[in-house]
């Protein structure tokens, strides 16, 4: 009698399981590893960078999955930690078995994840992360935003387009601020901009006031400032205060509804460098925007763009490669051209995993973000 | 150097190292009187920047907002003396300071249990210029904690109360042999002491227009450094101490920039007392 009892109670839990997910064949969800500072200094670009991967995977679940399999998503904490970092990418390969990880974290974090992805010949897509070396040989390591040095790049260039001279640099004290830094100076070296001052500050500084009261000084024509919306926010409000009127030039680490909030009137005026162009015609974008908007109740930011867009472009690769062996996946990633994503148009992928993509300039009017203008110029945007 | 970027600078650190003097005053009362490091007082200023934030997220009001995240932070820091800190005197002094930095952990998380990790705005003062180069924000910091130590000066210098609280500083089993009433005197410096430390949340919040969960965690460590520095239980040499260490960090931030952390200013200087002035920048009153 037990037998059949427990035969029974096992029929019965396959038939509702079977009915669980309806509309999907028999085979097991493909597991998407995440990692996403959720908890700590970055939780708010954690909770961006999940709710967009999120919504890629409803919108991806809803068109029939990945190679008529369910996406299920393993999402970990790394609280922008590089040691975490490490350790939840071993368990996400080893444990968790997942097909690839979409790295949703910070420069940092991302460093210290992806080779360990890469020795073990898991995909890894950086979502926004900037620092080239996350790439840079490693086979197996992808990025969807716009790389730390070529929006330096493009942060230069817009100083020369807006026909300014004299910029003085700040910078965050990480591997974010040195790549952003780095692709700066080289730029304006190159269109004869003058750095008469560069300084750099810790991640978390709130007290901008002694580095902008010596920055005034001498009297730039122009501030290029990289940093996080928590930091950027009490430095444009304090260079303001101070009476400095010179355009601010940040990049992607402002973009987050938190910055024009913090910043308050502040931020009216301030350009940054990124890639999410709220008034781009694209239905990709206004889409995503929409759904954004709906699911959080706040605008999307470009954090949330991008891990939007870094799972929608690894179901593409799976979908083409037709399987899910990682050197198949690989080669239709770096085979993908043309493409209109989220986070701007896509040329294509190069050797190093990276993306020559289009960037945006956008401006802070009237409490949001709009378009300032883009950059589509290939020699500035190639890596 | 000009005179108006070092003035601009000078009145820059007197902001930030009133807010300094603020929170390391409440943790030094404490100290005297207890002989206890009490990590979690900043968790009290987190709790009172919340306290006020709310208030003024909910009413828009300038006086409820300082009232109701004063009293918040004073209920907490008496709640914590009486629940905490009171069982365990008596005890050595390193099982209060292991559960005082666990329960500083614990005050954080819940914060950002109940409120989301975020920073959230809080715009009461907004960064307008005065008279170059005041600016409203340094105005209100810096007029509100001279006010506020007038106020401390009366109640510890002029009252039976602050008497008391010298003589328990001084020789606990004494003033309790002359019939001082030792809970209740540390019941209420405790309460001094949050309430300061809830303004300074307060004040910080609004000064750069942030407040988040983990807001204590720089004053946990820095207090700590200009408790050192101001001369372990010595009320006023803290307060010395925390302004001065508000204008060296901004000196040195100006004209060092990253050749040397700011952060690191506040332990250099604590080393350097440690090694050579023990007993901290002003000899201290209340030890002798």
């Amino acid at each position: 009698m037990r037998k059949v009892l427990a035969l029974f109670t096992l029929v019965l839990a396959l038939a509702l399981g079977s009915l669980g997910t309806a509309g999907f064949s028999q085979m097991p969800p493909i597991k998407v590893g995440v990692l996403a500072p959720l908890s700590g200094f970055a939780a708010a670009d954690g909770k961006s960078v999940l709710t967009g991967i999120q919504i890629a995977a409803e919108e991806i679940n809803a068109k029939g999955g990945i190679l008529g399999r369910r996406v299920e998503l393993v999402t970990y904490d790394d609280q922008a930690d590089p040691k975490q970092a490490v350790s939840f990418t071993r368990r996400l390969i080893e444990l968790e078995r997942v097909a690839f990880i979409i790295g949703g974290s910070y420069s940092g974090a991302s460093l210290a994840a992806s080779p360990v992805a890469n020795e073990a010949g898991v995909l890894f897509m950086a979502a926004y992360a900037v620092h080239p070396d996350i790439t840079r040989a490693k086979p197996f390591a992808f990025r969807m935003g716009l790389l730390g040095p070529v929006q330096g790049r493009v942060g230069a260039q817009l100083v020369k387009d807006l026909k300014l001279k004299r910029v003085a640099i700040l910078t965050i004290q990480n591997d974010f601020g040195r790549a952003l830094e780095a692709g700066f100076r080289e730029h304006a070296k190159k269109v004869g901009l003058e750095v008469v001052f560069a300084e750099a500050y810790p991640p978390g500084n709130q007290n901008f006031t002694p580095l902008l009261t010596r920055l005034r000084g001498v009297a730039p024509d122009a501030i290029y400032a990289s940093g996080y919306y928590a930091e950027a926010a009490n430095l444009v409000r304090q260079a303001r205060a101070l009476g400095l009127r010179v355009p601010i030039i940040g990049q992607e680490g402002y973009d987050s509804p938190k910055f024009i909030e913090l910043a308050g009137p502040a931020a009216e005026g301030v350009l940054l460098t990124t890639t999410l162009d709220r008034d781009s015609r694209n239905p990709e974008v206004q889409g995503f925007l929409k759904k954004y908007r709906e699911r959080a109740g706040i605008p999307a930011d470009m954090v949330a763009a991008s891990g939007f867009s870094a799972l929608k472009v690894m179901a593409l690769s799976v979908e083409k490669a037709n399987r899910l062996d990682s050197e198949a996946v690989r080669w239709a990633l770096r085979s993908l051209t043309n493409l209109e994503s989220a986070v701007g148009h896509i040329y294509y992928f190069t050797e190093d995993g990276d993306p020559v993509k289009t960037a945006t300039v956008q401006v802070v009017r009237n409490g949001e973000f709009r378009r300032f203008r883009n950059y589509t110029d290939l020699s500035l945007l190639k890596p | 150097m000009d005179w108006s970027t070092l003035a601009a600078l000078t009145v820059d650190g007197l902001a930030v190292g009133s807010i300094y003097a603020l929170t390391a005053f409440g943790l030094t009362l404490v100290y005297g009187l207890l002989r206890v490091l009490h990590v979690a007082h900043a968790g009290v200023y987190a709790v009172g920047a919340y306290g006020g934030w709310l208030a003024y997220t909910l009413t828009g009001n300038l006086g409820g907002t300082i009232v109701v995240g004063t009293l918040l932070a004073v209920i907490v820091g008496v709640f914590l003396e009486w629940w905490f800190y009171r069982p365990l005197q008596g005890k050595p002094p390193l099982v209060p300071l292991i559960g005082s930095i666990g329960l500083f952990v614990a005050v954080g998380d819940l914060l950002r249990i109940l409120f989301g990790p975020y920073q959230q705005s809080f715009p009461v003062l907004p960064p307008r210029p005065i008279l170059s180069p005041l600016t409203l924000p340094q105005v209100a910091v810096v007029g509100s904690t001279v006010l506020l130590f007038l106020l401390v000066y009366v109640v510890t210098n002029r009252t039976a109360l602050g008497l008391s609280w010298k003589a328990i500083a001084q020789d606990l089993e004494m003033a309790a042999a002359v019939g001082i009433p030792l809970p209740r005197y540390t019941r209420m410096a405790f309460a001094l002491a949050s309430g300061l430390a809830g303004v300074a949340g307060i004040l910080v919040g609004a000064y750069y227009n942030q407040i988040y969960p983990s807001m204590g965690s720089v004053p946990a460590y820095k207090a700590l450094a200009v408790v050192v520095l101001g001369g372990l239980g010595n009320p006023w040499g803290t307060v010395v101490a925390g302004v001065l260490l508000g204008v060296i960090e901004s000196i040195a931030t100006a004209f060092l920039g990253n050749q040397f952390p700011p952060e690191g200013v506040a332990f250099l200087a604590m080393i350097l007392v440690l090694l050579f002035r023990p007993q901290g920048l002003l000899a201290s009153r209340i030890q002798g």
